[in-house]
């Protein structure tokens, strides 16, 4: 085994071979990220079904019984709360992943491993609060009797959207809070307005047909269009879930690419 | 002695930026720099010259480390000595690839750990016995082999009672002990030790020392920072002084300790 150590290269190398090397510790990192996320809370794991659940309380209140909005042929509160599953993976994904470098500041300075396993495992350390929200989502579709169509197979695809998503945003999000901590600040005043721009309490059939391309760039809109299709079996607005795929693939690549050639600088400027 | 080198420093350097304590630029303290330039050019007084540096002087480099080139034989025990702030510990970082140098160019030849910090990898909430595992993938043990041995650590660091209580809850030195007898468990070619002696007691020191002669006698290769002479006379077969970033002096241990105490 030989290291080779030299000061940082213009050329950014992705190097994710590395990756491979490290993959007993990237289930170490998700191990334990899960094990503390609840750590010393009353209720522990049932936080991840409250959560989505008042919220789905909220919205059908205000949304289905005083505004009438609609919902299509779904009961709102389903309809809300399918949109929820998602929405909530990628809104906690957002702050774990705005944090991950700075809280785990201890381990970034005293050993090293490839930066990229921080922000993968704080996105992937989320996946068992979505598997618990999602399974109350199976009791629901029992109790209002909804079977899901043939789509159904291709909810793993917006799983998969989900993800990317809130990995690639979480690369650019970790990578900018090591130096600016503007991000940290007005994390939850952009998840407010996040959630009113991704169709979550409303479908996304109110927005006009021109600007979908636009709204979609909003990479969640697209995923909640397809966990409501699959999951529902609501038609999608293809436009909306175009341009989501394609906006998930440039915040990922991109975001690659940032945390990369930032990478170097970490330790130096945390 | 066949000298086989495993550890090659060349030229190896590295500056810190002296204004980059702000985090960069900041939009802050750049309307408070213009706000009080101006107040004091209403005043008739000119803007004092630290005030610019601060913020502007982006060539404001402070060198850490500087020339630095050294090579390190297999089977060696180093000690690193210095005064604080003579780049010590910047070097460790360096040829632990946490930080990156500015210049120059290092090589590792074979599996190499550090111990910058004792408890590497611990994290408080979890307890004494998650924290062995969890550390010990991060310092590169199998889970397996963790578990094979988990006794022997458990007995070693003399806390077995504790073990499933969050390590929030230990004192400083159950930390350290429980870090100590995982860190005994890594076989590295090389080890790349920082001040980790100086956090236990008497007895916890005496137990390092017996380790790292035990490594030593197994050939390891062994790069120490200590400022206990004491500790690397007994270990070091060599010594290198470091002073102001700069390697200052290197060469047998005695000739080396006696010159840095009379001076």
């Amino acid at each position: 085994m030989k290291t080779y150590i030299e000061p940082p290269q213009k050329k950014v190398s992705l190097n994710l071979k590395e990756l491979l090397l490290y993959k007993d510790l990237i289930f170490i990192l998700i191990w334990r990220e899960i094990k503390i996320r609840y750590k010393q809370t009353i209720i522990g794991t049932a936080w991840a079904i409250i959560q989505p659940v008042i919220s789905m309380i909220v919205f059908t209140l205000l949304f289905d019984k005083m505004m009438n909005i609609s919902s299509g042929n779904i009961p709102y509160p389903i309809f809300s709360f399918c949109a929820l599953v998602p929405w909530t993976f990628f809104s906690h994904s957002l702050v774990k992943n705005s944090r991950c470098l700075i809280d785990n500041r201890n381990l970034l300075t005293k050993v090293y491993f490839p930066r990229l396993i921080y922000p993968l495992a704080a996105t992937l350390g989320g996946f068992i609060d979505f598997f618990i929200s999602f399974l109350f989502l199976i009791v629901l579709m029992i109790y209002y009797n909804i079977f899901p169509s043939i789509a159904i197979f291709l909810l793993p695809l917006f799983i998969l959207l989900n993800m990317l998503a809130a990995f690639g945003i979480g690369l650019w999000l970790s990578a900018i809070n090591v130096k600016y901590r503007d991000f940290l600040n007005i994390l939850p005043f952009v998840t407010q307005i996040w959630l009113f721009i991704t169709p979550v309490a409303y479908a996304s059939d109110l927005i006009p047909e021109k600007f979908k391309f636009l709204y979609g760039l909003n990479p969640i809109a697209g995923v909640v269009e397809g966990f409501r299709w699959t999951v529902l079996g609501q038609t999608p607005s293809n436009q909306i879930v175009l341009s989501s795929v394609l906006s998930t693939i440039i915040i990922f690549f991109s975001g690659l690419f940032f945390f990369k050639s930032r990478e170097d600088y970490f330790t130096d400027l945390i | 002695m066949k000298s086989e080198p495993v550890i090659i420093v060349q030229n190896l350097g590295k500056y810190f930026k002296r204004n980059e304590f702000t985090g960069g630029f900041a939009l802050q303290n750049y309307l408070e720099f213009h706000v009080r330039n101006s107040m004091a050019n209403l005043k008739g007084v000119h803007s004092s010259h630290q005030n610019k540096t601060l913020y502007f002087h982006k060539e404001n480099k402070f060198w850490a480390l500087k020339n630095v080139s050294f090579k390190i034989n297999k089977g060696e025990t180093v000690g690193l000595i210095g005064h604080n702030g003579a780049g010590k510990s910047v070097l460790l970082k360096i040829l632990s690839q946490i930080t990156k140098p500015s210049e120059g160019t290092a090589e590792i030849i074979g599996k190499c750990n550090s111990m910058l910090e004792v408890d590497t990898g611990f994290h408080w909430e979890l307890s004494g016995r998650e924290n062995i595992f969890m550390s010990g993938a991060i310092l590169g043990l199998k889970k397996q082999y963790i578990e094979e041995k988990f006794d022997e650590i458990l007995e070693l660091s003399g806390i077995a009672s504790f073990i499933d209580m969050p390590i929030k809850r230990y004192s400083s030195g159950m930390r350290v002990r429980l870090g100590f007898a995982l860190a005994t468990q890594l076989k590295p070619e090389i080890l790349i030790l920082d001040e980790i002696l100086a956090v236990g007691d008497e007895v916890f020191r005496v137990q390092c020392v017996e380790y790292l002669q035990k490594m030593k006698k197994n050939g390891h290769t062994i790069l120490i920072v200590s400022h206990n002479l004491n500790t690397i006379q007994k270990l070091c077969d060599r010594v290198l002084w470091f002073e102001k970033g700069r390697l200052k002096l290197e060469g047998p241990t005695y000739k080396i300790l006696n010159m840095y105490l009379k001076k």
